[in-house]
């Protein structure tokens, strides 16, 4: 069995009252304990407010949030001690150096010592920067401190939201193999992106959201399995595509010049179709499409 | 943890600039007014009387002066809190620490609470640095002009009294502008919101009062009712009469003055326990 950390029932949000923008609609989510999860869609899709409503810091119009099995609304965060995260542009004082914001969110956890703050600042990169005011720091180094903030009392689970944005290719990299890492020694994350190949990446798990519904959760492999596109070069295209009509499991069928494309089924089965229906194709190739072919099709 | 919390907000509070830039401001605009209107009042007198009448500056009156009128919550007793308040809970909201400290479990009015409770020791340190400043300004004014010897005429018993008359006239400013910071959560917003009542609004308010005959009424307005409590800081003047012309009662004015702070901070906490804290 899989021990959930985090799930959600329901959830909605309706900014404005009754004739507002519904910014989440009634999303069910599961993220298990040790996973990456992605949560991933397009601007505006709803990521930020529903991460809002997990953190306690939204009301949720309807439904219902659980962190450890405890619920979670503005006015029970008891779950939250748990939870580290980053959302939106990292939140320090301007005026204090990195060393003094960490020291300041050190007092809120009685376990995080002098030792602690020194390694998340060199987990992060920062260890150099430690003691420059953090007004004059680029969009790339807040976002790393905002990180070490998230990670400062070794938290059970992690909601990050674009946690790259602003890095560079190399911070984005090292930001990846962090997570891999931290999930590799019992964290959970639940990571909010647009970046397809970063999540394709580092999750187990993905959930797709568009205009505030989800659209696809599951597995990376298993959604993008779905997906996979067979291509066959055959002497009638519109006749095999009649054919393949008939196979059970094909979600889309596409002709196009002397090939037929189709989706939903494997490319032994599409081979076997055909030859019974005395088709024989000349070419027969499966493309396992990106996530971000999955996403745009998803999203559309 | 809300202890624990208080001593962060405190510690936050003693290494940021809004405090020292008001600590410094209040200093110097006291050390201006008592000079300016030390030298303004004998320029007047020499004249034969025509700015007015001037407060005297010198000791024991302008202790007294400095306690009561220039550090009045209608005054710089009113301006410290807002701009400390404001620096303290608003521009949390703008850099999303305020969010990062909820969405690290810790309660809501936990958050609010200690925060609030952490501004008392900031304003009490202004306040005895500007006693200080503007008490030694007066001595000066005094020792240049009359000589040394009219300080036996102060109450000094009552010093730590006027101290905390003052301070408490502060608090509901303090509260007020926090309950202004939770409603609009802008700098200008809370800034201008509650510079507006304390310069204009309550006047409106006390004379509509007044209007409507509830005239006894308006003296229990926020404002008002610890303008009057700093009233009482006369005492400071050994044999003064002048606290026995009161309208209210000291007890009263104490009670009137933390009254409408737990009002406000009532409100503010519980707006704050509702809102929705974008990110
Ligand atoms: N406080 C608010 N009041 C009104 N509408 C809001 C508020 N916050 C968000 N919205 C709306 O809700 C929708 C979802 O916004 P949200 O920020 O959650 O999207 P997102 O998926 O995080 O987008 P992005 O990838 O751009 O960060 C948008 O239409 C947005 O305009
Ligand atoms: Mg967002």
């Amino acid at each position: 069995m899989y021990e959930i950390v985090l799930q959600t029932e329901d959830l909605r949000k309706q900014f404005g009252g009754p004739g507002g923008i519904v910014a989440v609609d009634r999303i069910d989510l599961s993220v298990r304990r040790g996973e990456v999860f992605g949560f991933l869609g397009p601007n505006g899709a709803g990521k930020t407010t529903a991460i809002g409503m997990l953190l306690g810091l939204l009301q949720p119009t309807s439904g219902r949030v659980e962190l450890f099995g405890q619920p979670v609304t503005p006015r029970h965060v008891a779950a939250l001690r748990q939870v580290g995260s980053l959302v939106g542009a990292p939140a320090m004082i301007p005026g204090f150096t990195a060393l003094q914001n960490l020291h300041v969110l050190a007092g809120l956890h009685p376990d995080v010592d002098e030792r602690r703050v020194d390694e998340v600042l060199e987990i992060v990169g920062l260890a150099e920067a430690a003691n420059r005011r953090v007004k004059g720091f680029s969009l790339g180094m807040k976002q790393r401190l905002g990180l070490a903030v998230a990670l400062l009392h070794r938290p059970e689970l992690l909601i990050l939201d674009e946690p790259t944005n602003g890095l560079d290719p190399a911070g984005m990299r090292e930001i990846r193999e962090l997570l891999q890492t931290l999930a590799g020694a019992g964290a959970t994350v639940f990571l909010s992106s647009h970046l397809l190949h970063e999540v394709e990446q580092v999750c187990d798990r993905v959930a797709i959201l568009n205009r505030g519904r989800v659209v696809a959760q599951g597995e990376v492999s298993l959604l993008l399995g779905d997906q996979a596109v067979v291509r066959a070069c055959v002497p009638n295209p519109v006749a095999a595509a009649q054919a393949l009509r008939q196979l059970d499991g094909v979600t889309e069928i596409e002709s196009n010049g002397s090939y037929v494309h189709v989706k939903g089924v494997s490319s032994e089965a599409v081979n076997l179709h055909l030859v019974q229906h005395r088709i024989i194709p000349s070419e027969l190739t499966s493309g396992r499409p990106d996530l971000e072919n999955v996403f745009l099709e998803l999203t559309r | 943890m809300f202890a624990n919390l208080w001593a962060i907000e405190q510690r936050k509070t003693f290494k940021r600039k809004a405090f020292v830039i008001t600590l410094a401001g209040t200093a110097a605009l006291l050390v201006f007014l008592v000079l300016g209107t030390h030298f303004s009042a004998q320029v007047a007198a020499q004249q034969g009387g025509g700015i007015g009448e001037l407060p005297s500056m010198l000791w024991p009156s302008g202790i007294v002066v400095l306690l009561t009128d220039f550090l009045s919550p209608g005054f710089i007793g009113g301006i410290v809190p807002v701009i400390l308040a404001t620096a303290f809970l608003v521009e949390e909201y703008r850099w999303g620490t305020l969010q990062l400290w909820l969405s690290r479990g810790v309660p809501r009015s936990t958050v609010l609470g200690a925060k609030a409770a952490a501004l008392v020791l900031p304003l009490l340190l202004t306040l005895i640095a500007a006693t200080l400043i503007g008490g030694g300004a007066s001595a000066l004014v005094t020792h240049l002009g009359a000589g040394p010897g009219s300080a036996e005429q102060v109450n000094f018993a009552q010093l730590v009294l006027s101290l905390l008359r003052t301070l408490t006239a502060m608090l509901p400013v303090a509260a007020l502008t926090l309950l202004l910071g939770v409603l609009t959560r802008s700098t200008a917003g809370t800034l201008g919101a509650a510079m507006g009542y304390l310069l204009l609004g309550e006047q409106l308010l006390g004379g509509l009062l007044s209007l409507t005959g509830l005239s006894t009424a308006a003296l229990y307005l926020p404002i008002t009712v610890s303008t009057v409590l700093t009233l009482y800081n006369h005492t400071l003047i050994k044999g003064s009469e002048a606290a026995k012309s009161i309208p209210v009662g000291q007890a009263a004015a104490f009670a009137g003055a933390l009254l409408w702070t737990a009002v406000f901070l009532g409100l503010a906490m519980w707006r704050f326990n509702r809102q929705d804290l974008s990110i």
